[in-house]
């Protein structure tokens, strides 16, 4: 029965409650609707029908809440076995039921428990689950109340191993120099209970050999002792985030015969997510002792990014969104804690495109309405019905975005977003009401136009639509019309969208219009044209995947290029995009044929997008459209976002130009040169510093003048950009702007800019002689960092050596000079690790090296700049296991000292 | 067309001389292209055309200057960002404007 299910929720709810906060305030008929996925109309006449029944009470108020008679609570209470130590713990009835058996199994195992291995990646909970399997253990009697939980992280002392084993096992007095004492280890220290060793893949050899023995035997011995003479009864929980097949676990699934596996977030359920996001909001909540206000598109976007770090991750995710909220609340000192969508880092908003795909999925959690989190408890705010003004809403919207320095692109996704959940709520809420009401509410007039309209529509679209579009478009035109006649305007930010996805609506819809303006002779924009369109095809979404311009990524790597298709065509839920991996030891001639062959596939007489990441594959496009005479169009430095965008547009059968205009904006360092005008390097971004003022444009080039004369900017090609400020958001906005296109070394200005990712100098710095030396230091060593990991693409390309290591190693290498006071500027640099690489490949390769003459009088003359380059390039003797003469050494001591 | 580009060691230019050379066969131009270290300059100068220094060795292109004008050849630096990227293209370009 549907009220059993009721009640029984109920029970839970409070019961968890209790347990949790130690009081009971009640649960909401729409939060066990939304659990039990019920009507919350039927949840709250059962509830009501319990009170009767007087079996369970309610609050007065509102919203009203619903908690079980007290005596009920107690006897839960003293019961206890409700639920045990794993019953609070989410999902455990759904991913986690498994792992949670057999949890349960190791802990009860006679005679003492199974010792147990838990396997998951980074931030899926494995200290959590062991903790609880220590309360578990204890509410069972298997150890005592007093037991100890010992946790150690292997990872800690990974690289001292004998540390590691004396924190491990203790020390023996006298067993080293200053070992003045016997020691304790926490193995002794977790006699009796649990030990927790995470991260045990870092065990050393030696430390696995005594673990081993302790499992074996339950004996073990200290540091400096020769014999296993102490006994501990341990039950052993180990974690680790390895592959349970790698060679080193395989020793241990031997010893531990328990193996746990904690699934990552993303193959988890979308509830197990919902509920693990709203107790993350809760805590914040009573924590920061303020109700916290969630909007749809928030909750949204955390349900569904990518959260590589799993629930870890989420937890810190959800923290720093409040935190970034609070900021703002105290500030403004509003009532509530805000979160917006616009607050969300960018890869977190990310989820919101994901939206579509997963919309059944998810809208039976998130809703239309905010969310509001308060101390432990969550409550839906009702959708308010009736002055509800769509165009305010939207409007303030966009405001806020504009406001926040958001650019088009996200303005257009998250408006979009909105304006399919407004449009949404007015059917929905136009569903109950009958004609009779809907004329109280709208102008007769209207209905019966729309009336009219929509029968002809249906006839003309061959669809029934259905009876609640008549109530939904009537209240939209009526607010539409009252709108425009007090001369507001109106913006539709899918107007382009729109026309071409539901072309047949939007003609209807022009037919609509002229009636309108001819009963009520008020001018509707195109805009709102395009609302009506899609109010019309809202119910009805239709995939049409006609024959469009092809898109090809193309990228460096096994598996770059594919796996980015692979986001892109599930995010789009159609299989547009192909990519093409190119191998790193593949040679350009070859992915030219290739690649060749696949545009040729591609297209479908509309042209083929090329997106490519770097190097050699940027001119293909070109060399591809001279011979074969399809349109190719190249876009430089593909990202997700970008294929995604192609992507949409193609499958909107845009042609070629816009298909490519479309996403080229999205790139960084985009410039509108025609094709055969790029160059290699101007997928680069430019290195430039950002001068600002508040008084005017005056200060902020007197401060570009003494940078570039001070730091020799020009020669390190560094641009500097004086902007003026004249608000706090218009600065905000133009660094945004710039950074967006440009790498920005540094900020120069009075006042800080609230981008904490840039670097930030002050104006007094710059004045003070002493801070000069720093800050042209700062700028160098950024730009330099900058300018090696270029070279290191570059290397990749043409030097046969592991190219990355060797921009690793080489950033090393010039942080040790630059320790040691030797300055290089970008020429000597640029040649330097040039010079280098050659060399080792030379050497690696067994090939000849070029003979210098008359090295030994330069290593005479200059000993101690010699004796640098043999300390300083050690390094990469070392790293790349080959040997430097010293002929070559004075090459590079040439080149470095300019000798 | 003789190209001779300089660097310390002649090393890492080896790479440059490569890239110009598959760009000049694209083009069609007999080209002699080689990489010598800084020291023999003087020597070989000769049989060349044009002189390319290697930007990290800037602070020779006095010395370069004074030869290069003895013998009535034309020379430039490469500038760091086409020698950074291994620009074949820009360098053979570059060579070519000398030479006009």
């Amino acid at each position: 029965m549907r009220i059993d299910n009721v009640y029984e929720m109920l029970k839970k709810l409070c019961l968890e409650q209790d347990r949790n906060l130690g009081r009971v305030h009640g649960v909401s008929a729409r939060e066990i609707a939304a659990r039990l996925n019920l009507q919350r109309t039927n949840v709250s006449s059962d509830l009501n029908k319990l009170c009767l029944e007087e079996k369970i009470a309610k609050t007065a108020g509102k919203p009203v809440l619903y908690r079980l008679k007290e005596s009920d609570i107690l006897a839960g209470r003293s019961a206890g076995n409700f639920t045990d130590a794993f019953g609070s713990v989410i999902g455990a009835e759904l991913s986690l039921k498994n792992a949670v058996r057999q949890a349960k199994a190791a802990i009860i195992y006679p005679p003492k428990g199974l010792h147990t291995l838990l396997l998951g990646e980074t931030g899926t909970g494995k200290s959590m689950f062991a903790e609880i399997m220590f309360e578990f253990a204890k509410d069972e009697g298997r150890i005592k109340r007093n037991a100890p939980f010992v946790a150690f992280n292997c990872a800690d002392y990974a690289h001292n191993p004998q540390l590691l084993m004396s924190q491990l096992f203790g020390v023996r007095k006298g067993a080293y120099t200053g070992a003045d004492r016997e020691r304790s280890g926490i193995v002794e220290k977790a006699d009796g209970g649990i030990l927790f060793l995470d991260e045990v893949h870092r065990l050393p050899p030696e430390g696995q050999e005594m673990l081993f023995f302790l499992i074996d035997k339950g004996l073990y011995m200290k540091l400096g002792e020769t014999e296993a003479q102490h006994r501990a009864e341990i039950l052993i929980i180990c974690a680790t985030t390895e592959n349970v097949e790698s060679t080193l676990l395989k020793t241990f699934t031997r010893r531990i015969p328990m193996a746990i596996n904690l699934p990552p977030l993303k193959d988890r359920t979308f509830k197990e997510r919902y509920e693990l996001v709203e107790y993350f909001f809760n805590t914040e909540a009573s924590r920061i002792a303020t109700e916290i206000v969630v909007t749809p598109n928030v909750m949204k976007a955390f349900l569904l990014y990518d959260c590589q770090a799993n629930i870890g991750q989420l937890k810190s995710d959800v923290k720093l969104c409040c935190a970034k909220a609070f900021l703002s609340f105290i500030m403004k000192r509003e009532g509530q804690v805000w979160v917006h969508s616009e607050d969300l880092p960018d890869y977190i908003r990310r989820g919101l495109f994901k939206y579509k795909e997963n919309k059944d999925k998810i809208d039976r959690y998130v809703g239309d309405g905010n969310v509001t989190f308060a101390f432990g408890k969550n409550e839906r705010n009702m959708v308010e019905e009736g002055g509800y003004n769509f165009y305010e809403a939207l409007e303030e919207k966009l405001n806020v975005l504009e406001l926040n320095g958001l650019d088009d692109k996200e303005i257009k996704l998250i408006m979009g977003l909105d304006i399919e959940t407004y449009l949404k709520k007015y059917l929905l809420n136009a569903e109950k009401k009958n004609l009779e009401d809907l004329y109280k509410l709208v102008d007769k007039r209207i209905v019966n136009i729309v009336d009219d309209f929509l029968v002809y529509a249906s006839k003309k679209l061959k669809r029934e639509f259905s009876p609640r579009i008549l109530h939904g478009l009537s209240m939209h035109i009526a607010s539409s019309i009252e709108r425009l006649s007090k001369g507001k305007a109106i913006q539709n930010h899918q107007l382009e969208e729109i026309k071409r996805s539901h072309k047949a609506e939007y003609e209807l819809a022009q037919g609509l219009k002229k009636k309108l303006q001819n009963e009520f002779k008020v001018d509707f924009p195109e805009d709102e044209v395009g609302f009506i369109a899609m109010l019309l095809s809202l119910d009805e979404e239709k995939d049409k995947s006609e024959e469009g311009v092809g898109v090809l990524v193309a990228m460096h790597g096994e598996s770059t290029a594919t796996s980015m298709v692979n986001v892109c065509n599930r995010l789009l839920g159609v299989d547009y995009a192909v990519g093409y991996n190119m191998p790193l030891e593949q040679k350009p001639e070859t992915a030219l044929e290739e690649i060749t062959a696949l545009v040729k596939k591609l297209d479908r007489g509309k042209g083929v997008l090329l997106m490519v990441d770097m190097g050699s594959l940027v001119f293909f496009g070109d060399m591809i459209r001279e011979r074969l005479g399809i349109p190719v169009k190249t876009v430089r430095m593909v990202s997700t976002l970008t294929v995604i965008e192609a992507g949409r547009k193609a499958m909107l059968s845009a042609p070629l130009e816009e298909v490519y205009r479309s996403v080229s904006p999205l790139q960084p360092g985009w410039d509108p040169l025609p094709e055969s005008e790029i160059r290699p390097d101007s997928g680069e971004k430019e290195d430039v510093v950002i001068t600002a003022c508040l008084t005017g444009e005056g200060t902020a080039l007197k401060l570009k003048s003494i940078l570039e004369n001070k730091f020799n900017l020009g020669e390190k090609n560094i641009e500097v950009i004086p902007i003026d400020i004249a608000s706090q958001a218009e600065y905000r906005r133009r660094i945004k702007r710039i950074a967006r296109e440009k790498n920005v070394l540094a900020v120069v200005s009075a006042i800080k800019p609230d981008e904490d990712s840039l670097p930030y100098l002050s104006t007094t710095d710059l004045l003070d002689e002493r801070k000069i030396e720093k800050v042209k230091e700062k700028i160098e060593a950024l730009s330099s960092t900058k300018l090696i990991a270029n070279m290191t693409d570059v290397i990749r390309e043409n030097v046969r050596i592991d190219a990355d290591k060797f921009g690793r190693v080489f950033q090393r290498f010039h942080a040790d000079l630059r320790h040691r006071g030797v300055r290089a500027d970008h020429n000597t640099l640029t040649g330097l690790m040039l010079h280098i690489a050659c060399v080792i490949e030379r050497v690696q390769s067994g090939k000849e090296l070029h003979r210098l003459k008359n090295y030994r009088g330069l290593i005479r003359d200059n000993p101690e700049r010699f004796r640098l380059v043999r300390e300083t390039t050690g390094l990469f003797e070392h790293e790349f296991a080959v040997q430097l003469s010293d002929a070559e050494c004075v090459s590079i001591m040439r080149i470095l000292f300019a000798l | 067309m003789n190209i001779l580009l300089v660097c310390v060691a002649g090393m890492s230019t080896s790479l440059l001389v490569k890239k110009m050379e598959k760009e000049a066969a694209a083009r069609n131009l007999q080209a002699r292209i080689m990489a010598k270290p800084i020291d023999d300059l003087e020597n070989v100068i000769d049989g060349f055309d044009v002189v390319l220094v290697g930007p990290q060795i800037k602070y020779k292109e006095k010395y370069v200057k004074e030869i290069a004008e003895r013998q009535g050849k034309k020379y430039a630096v490469i500038p760091f960002t086409m020698y950074g990227m291994v620009d074949g293209k820009g360098a053979l370009d570059l060579a070519l404007r000398l030479m006009d």
